[in-house]
């Protein structure tokens, strides 16, 4: 079916991808794994034509093709679906099919298309009206939506990249079931994920990515589990954490804590000590996250934490919740502590960019240009100004999510060895993230969060292998 | 992940052709080209009409008769800083001056009531469009456009519809308002001297100053000396004349304008303006109070217009319907201008006025030159157009 070989593929001076090679047979459903940056979305990017590549070649049933976007036997799911919220359900089915014979050649046949919709929808396991707006499905029905469309329009091959991660556990699994059902009416499909137990669930082959190469290609057998598993923690950046001796002094204690999609949180955040929450990005870990640093309303609970205890976030999604990119990257380091520079009512810019410019020096951004905008660094440098913007705010609590999404290999062990000094210094950390190199690289103790409750915490080296299987 | 492709386009290049590429790229090259069009302008229009464009008192006298105009340009881009629109400024503008005309015509209150009054109503205006825009969560377009129309109404129905200026029968506007020479608003009342002058120079060392720090990057440098080129070239040309002939509402308008750049530039404030147009959410997170910010950009904009109406009443002594109707395009424009002038690729309070005297006299001179003054519109509207295209082309050719 589906035919690459040795992919390469540089940015500037970062080789992305070190030749990659794989195979596909009519049928199969393969997932493919590998941490956050290993490059697998740079590969579904040059599937989907969306970057080229330096060498190596794709071959589409034998044929050729530079890559996979102008058929229709291939289709891409990507994260955000695709979906038009403001039309029906129907309206979506037919988006990108322009063949149906329409009356007089101008005007839709509506009951046609409802009927046809109601049996693509049935495909996918789907019961719903489809005259109703698409804003009327949950997350997951959506995904199934999209796989109808992409089925619809006759596609063979379907690749999901990462929807998974922003779906509810029982919604993924649902759509994982799905696709196992498409596999079995002749579709091929690739998963895209870094959770090894979405892959496990459906996939019967496992391809993995780490660092840009394939570093692994072997079916999912029992045996071959814990090869993956050992995979997925690659890296062992475990060496960037020390064992910090932590206090006992508590820094911030959640009591039943409750939120719009959160309830009953409850745990003690420590001096120096850094405490782990993951799940996938609709688990609500991100939430707890933003209610400790103080910025979600807390519904109902307790958040215990001392009135001078000063709390600083590095929030989830850096290009929508923390990036000021058209302002200057100075600007955006300095943005929640200008107290500091304020002498009798107006800044003191000349010490801001002399502090600024000391900071920069110390987390390497490049480059250390403080006038340039934020938006022409690349997004690991930019995740370190953000990092930059905590720790001017000199935090007695630091509350960070996604620490290493999107950032290169290298930015991710300089932010880990940022995270593991700051908790030395006493700063009771809380980072909430769906890749589990971060739990293994920086946290104490660990819980994993689902459809809005948390786990119970446990120390990081005495989790078992179940754990370990749903937290991967 | 996000590769390094934008890292690798900043650092040196080697070939001639990069060279060249990076060199347009530079934001200094780009503010650059927009000194020298200013420059040209100038030139050409020198050129072409002679001493009836290069004379201090002509230009002078279009920066009088459109410092209401720039006022409002102000105001826009106090809330395009902010991230928000406000439609009603040129309504405001019509109300307040009926206001501070009519109420002493009409109603014989003491000018200085008169003018907190209208003073109060630029406020009110401005916290009806936050109420809007901030509380009730209204598209701003559209919240303002409404205010605007309430508040033309409302002008209306004060005025009955009909010009409104003071009778031999009827109280008169104060002398030191409005009036012959001597008045705010008369072209004829220049500032002193010695005023123009010490200014002059306390600009000079403070613009120094500012762009001394290491704040100031390599394509700064650029913009910062063509622009010292061209003014001491102006004060060449135009000798000594221009320190005795700023009227003294140019001079207000200056005051209004360093106050709004102090601000801008040295408050957190200023900062939370900025950082509230560039990314609400991120804003907000940051610890930002974004709806008390966004609250002030409308409500600031608001006064600024008042006082666009307030200087616009005591420059003509009288009001008329459709008296402020038109400012909004040619603000606009100036707002817009800002983004391109001075390189920051922000809006910026300098680059409005400058932006905003730029259009002014690129019109007069076509006007002098013989183009019928109905164009007018048609070139703002031109320039509105080509600055925004023009500071969206070169956004994306420096790749933000």
């Amino acid at each position: 079916m589906l035919q690459v070989a040795g992919i390469c593929k540089r940015f500037g001076s970062t080789e992305v991808l070190k030749g990659i090679d794989f195979e596909l047979s009519a049928g199969e459903f393969v997932g493919l794994l590998g941490p956050n940056g290993a490059g697998k979305s740079t590969l579904i990017k040059i599937l989907a034509g969306v970057h080229s590549y330096d060498s190596g070649s794709i071959h589409l049933q034998g044929e050729p093709v530079r890559n996979l976007a102008a058929t229709p036997l291939v289709g891409i799911i990507h994260q955000d679906l695709g979906i038009v919220d403001t039309l029906s359900i129907a309206d979506n089915l037919m988006l990108g099919a322009s063949s149906i014979d329409k009356r007089w050649g101008v005007f839709l046949r509506r009951h046609a298309e409802y009927e046809a919709a109601v049996s693509a929808l049935a495909a996918v396991g789907l019961s719903v009206d489809p005259a109703h707006l698409a804003a009327t499905l949950s997350p997951g029905e959506k995904a199934l939506l999209a796989v109808a469309r992409l089925l619809g329009l006759g596609a063979k091959l379907l690749i999901v990249d990462e929807v998974t991660s922003t779906l509810p556990p029982r919604d993924a699994q649902r759509l994982i079931e799905t696709l196992t059902g498409a596999t079995e009416a002749g579709a091929t499909v690739i998963l895209v994920s870094h959770k090894l137990s979405e892959v496990l669930a459906g996939a019967e082959r496992a391809v993995v990515l780490v660092d840009g190469h394939v570093a692994a290609d072997t079916t999912v057998a029992a045996g071959d589990r814990t090869k993956l598993m050992k995979l997925m923690r690659s890296g062992e950046a475990a060496e960037a954490r020390s064992r910090r001796p932590h206090g006992t002094e508590v820094r911030a204690r959640l009591k039943g804590v409750a939120t719009q999609d959160v309830s009953d949180v409850e745990f003690d955040l420590r001096a120096g000590e850094v405490v782990g929450l993951t799940g996938t990005s609709g688990s609500g870990m991100h939430e707890v996250a933003l209610a400790l640093a103080g910025v979600t309303p807390v519904l109902a609970g307790e958040i215990e934490i001392g009135d001078e205890v000063r709390t600083a976030l590095v929030p989830p999604q850096r290009e929508v919740h923390g990036s000021i990119e058209s302002l200057p990257m100075g600007w955006n380091l300095t943005l929640s502590s200008l107290r500091r520079w304020r002498r009798g009512g107006t800044l003191r810019l000349h010490s801001e960019s002399a502090d600024s410019n000391e900071l920069c020096e110390r987390l390497s951004i490049v480059p250390p240009d403080l006038a340039i905008s934020l938006g022409k660094l690349s997004g690991g440098n930019q995740q370190k100004v953000l990092f930059g913007r905590a720790l001017l705010q000199d935090p007695d609590v630091a509350v960070f999510c996604e620490p290493t999404r999107g950032v290169d290999v290298a930015t991710r062990a300089e932010i880990y060895v940022l995270i593991s000094s700051l908790a030395e210094k006493g700063v009771g950390i809380l980072v909430a993230t769906s890749d589990a190199e971060d739990l293994f690289a920086v946290c104490d103790r660990v819980a994993l969060m689902s459809s809005g409750y948390m786990s119970s915490l446990k120390e990081i080296d005495q989790l078992t292998d179940q754990d370990l299987l749903e937290m991967l | 992940m996000k590769p390094d492709v934008e890292t690798a386009a900043i650092s040196p290049s080697t070939t001639s052709r990069q060279a060249g590429l990076s060199l347009v790229r530079s934001t200094g090259f780009v503010s650059s080209i927009s000194a020298i069009a200013f420059g040209l302008v100038f030139i050409i229009f020198g050129l072409w009409l002679g001493s009836s464009f290069l004379s201090v008192k002509a230009r002078m006298l279009d920066a009088h008769a459109n410092t209401p105009v720039l006022l409002v340009a102000l105001a826009l881009a106090i809330c395009l800083i902010a991230g928000e629109f406000d439609l009603s400024v040129g309504s405001m503008v019509t109300l307040t001056a009926y206001l501070s005309v009519g109420l002493v015509v009409n109603q014989n209150w003491p000018m200085w009531l008169v003018i907190a009054a209208s003073l109060a109503v630029g406020v009110l205006g401005g916290l009806a469009n936050a109420l809007l825009v901030v509380v009730m969560r209204v598209n701003a377009f559209i919240a303002t456009l409404g205010v605007g129309g309430i508040l033309l109404g409302l002008s209306r129905v004060y005025s009955g519809g009909t010009q409104l200026s003071p009778t031999g029968d009827s109280p008169q506007l104060p002398d030191w308002f409005s009036g012959s020479e001597g008045a705010f608003g008369s072209f004829q009342t220049k500032t002193p001297t010695w005023l123009v002058l010490t200014t002059l120079v306390v600009l000079v060392v403070a613009i120094a100053w500012a762009h001394a720090g290491p704040t100031i990057s390599r394509t700064k440098r650029v913009p910062v000396l063509v622009g010292l080129a061209l003014s001491v070239a102006v004060l060449i040309i135009y000798g000594s004349s221009i320190p005795s002939s700023v009227p003294m509402t140019v001079a207000f308008l200056l005051v209004v304008t360093t106050l709004l750049w102090l601000v801008l530039r040295y408050t957190e404030l200023g900062r939370y303006l900025y950082a509230t147009g560039g990314n609400t959410e991120a804003a907000r997170l940051a610890g930002v109070r974004v709806r008390a910010v966004t609250t002030g950009a409308f409500v600031t904009s608001g006064l600024l217009s008042a006082i666009g109406g307030i200087v616009l009443a005591a420059r003509q002594g009288s009001a008329s319907p459709d008296i402020g109707v038109g400012f909004l395009l040619p603000a606009f424009a100036a707002a817009f201008l800002s983004i391109v002038i001075f390189s920051s690729g922000r809006f910026h309070v300098w680059g409005t006025v400058v932006g905003g005297l730029f259009l002014i006299f690129v019109s007069q001179g076509l006007i002098v030159g013989g183009v019928p003054f109905t164009w007018a519109e048609v070139l703002n509207g031109s320039v509105l157009v080509a600055a925004v295209s023009l500071s969206t082309f070169f956004k994306r050719l420096s790749g933000t």
